[in-house]
């Protein structure tokens, strides 16, 4: 009889270590389906704005035609290089610029004529926008916060214009 | 009694497993359906390459661009032809549309106006055309 009492006592107390065992098991199997649950949903997700969500970064050709722009219309006007008057006054019809859309920020642009440093340089011919140390910084190169910029140096009737250029412009998307 | 408690058990873990595909799946058809055929890529695309054109124009030029590919999105998403690339010369900006609801824009440096814009259909592809004449500084938004 005590052996039958004992058996049974052992085999409920497997029982119960069995159950628990079970829902050890159980929790351990949970968590590790959670976990391959969030590798594959975040990494499809990864993919996908890796693919889709990168901007197309612009500001560099923004820049560059700018630049491009100033360049042929200081090298095509003889009557805006005459005097830097003339230049201040002249710039942006000459060069068929429209000042408005430099107001707000997104464009730079500094002219300098023979100038050792046209970074520093306090009167420059033309200066629309700030931050122009920005365009220097090697840490601004990759940093998509800060602008990207163009610098070309010509040369016309014995006068260097230095010319730097920079846009910070992102796309607007808005809701209609 | 106890197959009932068992039975009650096995449920609740089968149904937490199903909770968390569910969640998950909805989760991730959330992520995709946002992309929704990529038209907030080939909106941003196609406002940059157009001002890009723009800022390099004279006035005179008459400019035809293809634009095949984002009328196929605009369509598929329900958007009208004269919805999808429009030109604010009060604002000097370009702005297109490829889904409902939402619109990309970028705005252009050159000092003239875009006029006569529209799209061409099957020429053989679609294509976007404009005129670029000089800057009317009293005008309002062209049509």
């Amino acid at each position: 009889m005590s052996l039958t009492l004992r058996l049974l006592k052992h085999s409920e107390a497997e029982e119960r270590m069995d159950k628990k065992a079970q829902t050890v098991g159980n929790q351990v199997m949970g968590i590790a389906f959670v976990f391959f649950l969030v590798l594959i949903v975040g990494g499809i997700s990864l993919g996908i704005y890796a693919y889709f969500g990168t901007p197309y970064d612009y500001k560099n050709i923004d820049a560059a035609i700018l630049n491009f722009r100033i360049r042929e219309c200081i090298m095509n006007n003889d009557s805006l290089t005459l005097n830097a008057e003339s230049f201040k006054n002249n710039f942006y019809s000459a060069c068929n610029i429209n000042k408005d859309s430099l107001s707000t920020g997104k464009l730079i642009i500094k002219i300098c004529e023979d100038s050792s440093d046209c970074l520093k340089e306090e009167k420059p011919l033309v200066i629309e926008g700030g931050n122009f140390e920005a365009c220097f910084l090697k840490g601004a190169r990759d940093n998509p916060s800060y602008p990207k910029c163009k610098i070309e140096v010509i040369e016309k009737n014995d006068k260097k214009y230095e010319i730097i250029t920079g846009s910070n412009q992102i796309t607007d998307r808005r809701t209609v | 009694m106890n197959k009932r408690g068992t039975f009650t058990e096995l449920l609740m873990d089968y149904a937490i497993y199903l909770i968390l595909i569910v969640f998950f799946t909805l989760l991730l058809l959330g992520v995709i359906w946002q992309q929704r055929n990529g038209a907030a890529v080939w909106e941003e695309y196609y406002a940059k390459e157009i001002v890009k054109v723009i800022n390099l124009a004279e006035p005179g030029d008459e400019i035809s661009l293809d634009v095949h590919k984002g009328t196929e999105i605009g369509l598929r998403n329900e958007i009208d032809f004269s919805e999808m690339f429009v030109v604010y010369n009060s604002r000097d900006e370009v702005c297109v549309k490829l889904s409902k609801g939402r619109r990309t824009c970028y705005h252009y440096f050159n000092d003239v106006d875009i006029v006569d814009f529209g799209i061409k259909q099957g020429v053989p592809t679609n294509v976007f055309n404009f005129k670029v004449v000089e800057a009317q500084r009293s005008g309002g938004e062209n049509g």
